[in-house]
């Protein structure tokens, strides 16, 4: 038999959802056990001294220099580097405080900053090291993880979706929300969550990022056409994807 | 001279904790449980975004109890804006919450706490050591993150709680069978429970009388109650930042909260403490075959009150949602302005959110979350038993304070993203 892939997770700045969809995944199947083995992963409890593994999974995003060597001394003991959902991949929510003078920011959130807080600049992992798989999703989705296990098991390469959450909304026959006049960013979205939220009648909010062939401009574009006010285009792009917002300011202009 | 232990990174918590022990000559001096959660400043980075997703944003605080939050800033937004939300919405939250009660109970239980209580590192050790009782588990926890992902998209972040109710249409047929579903569940699970009970009853032990505080309601509330209860009195969520006072510490990320200058716990074993009598019939029975005594104080029971919770919890979520009728969509948001704050019962105790609203925007944030509040009162649990083992080798008492830290289950993602409105 194939001797077990020894990985190693690790988790930065985020709120472990994604550590728990990855629990949940172990739950739905436990027999990828058999040719796992976690040497470090603190949630389950495993600390064991490893000086290599073959797959390091991290899920949360950089926001100090602290981290950011943590990470490259990870990616250099790792065969393999996987980012595992939005903040990893993205920055996730927190990118906001990116727009912000960090210092207000701070101060608004302490009266005097303890030392032990070291926030600087959020960024997701692959503007520190090379990532070789990102898995987005705020949280991942269990399906996707289940698919990128069993890949990694029998050696095969992992591929993201590279169409839009609208494709899936077509299979599902979800009505359209932008035709309602609500915001939802499905169109240059990256599918892959079955584009659970329009379904239950919530917007699309870009927690899975741009994908290949997304036009930005052409949304906010059709978007106004729709007679969706521009604040409301924002708030929506600034969620997850505050750098695309700010990118594509200057569309409202025109 | 002192001697310093310091954990390393605790292990099977939630976050990025750790531990500093000093004792000199066999007296404990201090006791440090610093929290090194990376800072992910909510509180400043929601200004200036719409009122509407401060559920959907704010659930990103924390991965195992995002649904309180959700629910607590749609409640607190909602009372800043005066807006009327239906009974059978709030309802419906009230059973949403107790499912995700469950979830993060079992995960606390199994995945975290119980390694300790049967003597084995890991969960996946545990989960060898006792398959079936792990696999029944399990079992119940798929259903859990199976209903909450139908009704609500994840089983981690809610897609469709707002201010005013749920995006989309929830069907009485769905809710009925969801309903039947989880009474199904409810009746396997009690045997389950009260055979892994047993297990969490029978470790150490640590009489520490304490402060309870829980939501106050007519009924074991996880959502419904404007007031709250710590130490019997009685406090509405408007007051509530007036008695409980939060300090910040160098060594830590996370602030500590004390009610009037005293340590409080809350969670799973301050609600039972306070509620007991309202339990379910299933739970309160299992309670009292085990010769569980309440109001307890000691700390070790947390886990075990966890598992009384789920059973109570699973037989009152079907019980409210075979009752409810179909739920509309929520209205749109209308851009108005106001100030308003919530409080809810998060798997680990009171949650509070407050939110100043100008048009429509989020202008000001505050979050105090229950590991903040259970802080002192872990400190003071490991000083005990700290002081109890003292003259053992460094790594017992190490590993005998990560325990008492563990039983508390603290969730450090969610107790570095708190701020102080300004007073």
């Amino acid at each position: 038999m194939k001797s077990k892939l020894k990985v190693h997770f690790y988790s930065l700045a985020g709120c472990e959802g994604c550590a728990a969809q990855l629990v949940n995944a172990l739950v739905k199947r436990p027999e990828l056990l058999k040719h796992i083995d976690f040497k470090q992963f603190r949630l389950i409890g495993a600390r064991e001294e490893s000086e290599s593994c073959d797959i390091a999974i991290i899920d949360g995003s950089i926001t100090n220099d602290e981290d950011e060597k943590k990470i490259m001394e990870i990616r250099r003991k790792a065969k393999t580097l996987i980012a595992l959902g939005t903040c990893a991949v993205l920055g996730g929510v927190q990118s906001a405080v990116n727009e912000l003078n960090i210092s207000e920011a701070l101060s608004k959130v302490y009266k005097k900053v303890p030392k032990a807080v070291k926030i600087n600049k959020v960024k997701p992992l692959s503007e520190a090291v090379h990532v070789d798989y990102e898995i987005p999703g705020c949280p991942a989705e269990v399906e996707e993880l289940e698919k990128l296990l069993v890949e990694l098991i029998s050696g095969a390469k992992f591929r993201l979706s590279a169409k839009s959450v609208c494709f899936e909304c077509k299979l599902r026959e979800t009505a359209c929300l932008l035709d309602k006049g609500e915001m939802c960013l499905g169109p240059i979205i990256r599918s892959g969550c079955n584009a659970k939220c329009p379904a239950l009648g919530a917007p699309c909010r870009g927690c899975r990022g741009l994908f290949e062939d997304s036009e930005v401009e052409e949304l906010i574009c059709t978007a106004l056409e729709k007679g969706i006010k521009e604040d409301v285009i924002k708030d929506k792009l600034s969620i997850f994807m505050v750098k695309v917002a700010r990118k594509y300011g200057e569309v409202f202009e025109k | 001279m002192a001697k310093c232990l310091r954990s390393e990174e605790i292990l099977r918590i939630e976050g990025h904790g750790e531990m500093l022990v000093k004792i000199r000559g066999g007296n404990v001096e201090s006791v440090e449980f610093r929290v090194l959660e990376p800072s992910r400043l909510f509180e400043a980075f929601m200004v200036g975004k719409s009122a509407v997703e401060a559920p959907y944003i704010s659930s990103r605080i924390c991965g195992l109890c995002g649904y309180s939050h959700a629910m607590c800033a749609a409640k607190a937004v909602e009372n800043a804006l005066n807006l009327e939300v239906p009974d059978e919405v709030s309802l419906l939250r009230e059973a949403i919450m107790m499912l995700n009660t469950i979830d993060s109970h079992l995960i606390h239980v199994f995945a975290l706490s119980l390694p300790d209580f049967i003597k084995v590192k890991t969960f996946i050790e545990a989960a060898a050591k006792l398959p079936r009782q792990y696999k029944e588990a399990f079992e119940i926890k798929k259903t859990i993150c199976d209903t909450l992902t139908r009704i609500c998209g994840s089983s981690v972040h809610p897609v469709n709680i707002v201010p005013g109710g749920f995006t989309s249409k929830i069907d009485k047929k769905t809710l009925v069978e969801v309903s039947s579903e989880l009474e199904e569940e409810a009746s396997k699970a009690e045997q389950l429970i009260e055979e892994v009970i047993a297990l969490l009853i029978s470790g150490e032990k640590l009489d520490r009388k304490s402060n309870y505080g829980a939501l106050a309601d007519d009924s074991y509330p996880f959502y419904t109650g404007e007031s709250v209860v710590i130490a019997g009195e009685k406090i509405p969520a408007s007051k509530f930042k007036e008695k409980v006072k939060e300090v910040e510490v160098d060594y830590s990320t996370s602030k500590k909260a004390l009610f009037q200058g005293e340590n409080y716990m809350v969670g799973a074993l301050a609600r039972l403490n306070n509620h007991y009598s309202k339990l379910s019939e299933a739970a309160r029975k299992i309670a009292d075959q085990l010769g569980l005594k309440l109001p307890s104080t000691n700390p070790y029971l947390i886990p075990a009150a966890q598992l009384i919770e789920a059973v109570h919890c699973l037989e009152k979520a079907s019980e409210i949602m075979r009752s409810l009728p179909t739920i509309s969509p929520a209205e749109k948001l209308s851009e108005k302005s106001g100030v308003g704050m919530a409080i809810v019962e998060a798997p680990r105790g009171l949650l509070y959110h407050e939110y100043r609203i100008e048009n429509g925007k989020i202008a000001e944030a505050d979050i105090i979350t229950p590991t903040v509040q259970n802080i002192p009162d872990i400190e003071a649990s490991v000083k005990q038993i700290a002081e109890k083992f003292s003259k053992c080798d460094p790594s017992t008492i190490k590993e005998k304070c990560e325990v008492v830290v563990r039983c508390y289950d603290p969730c450090l993602s969610c107790s570095t993203h708190v701020i102080k409105l300004s007073e």
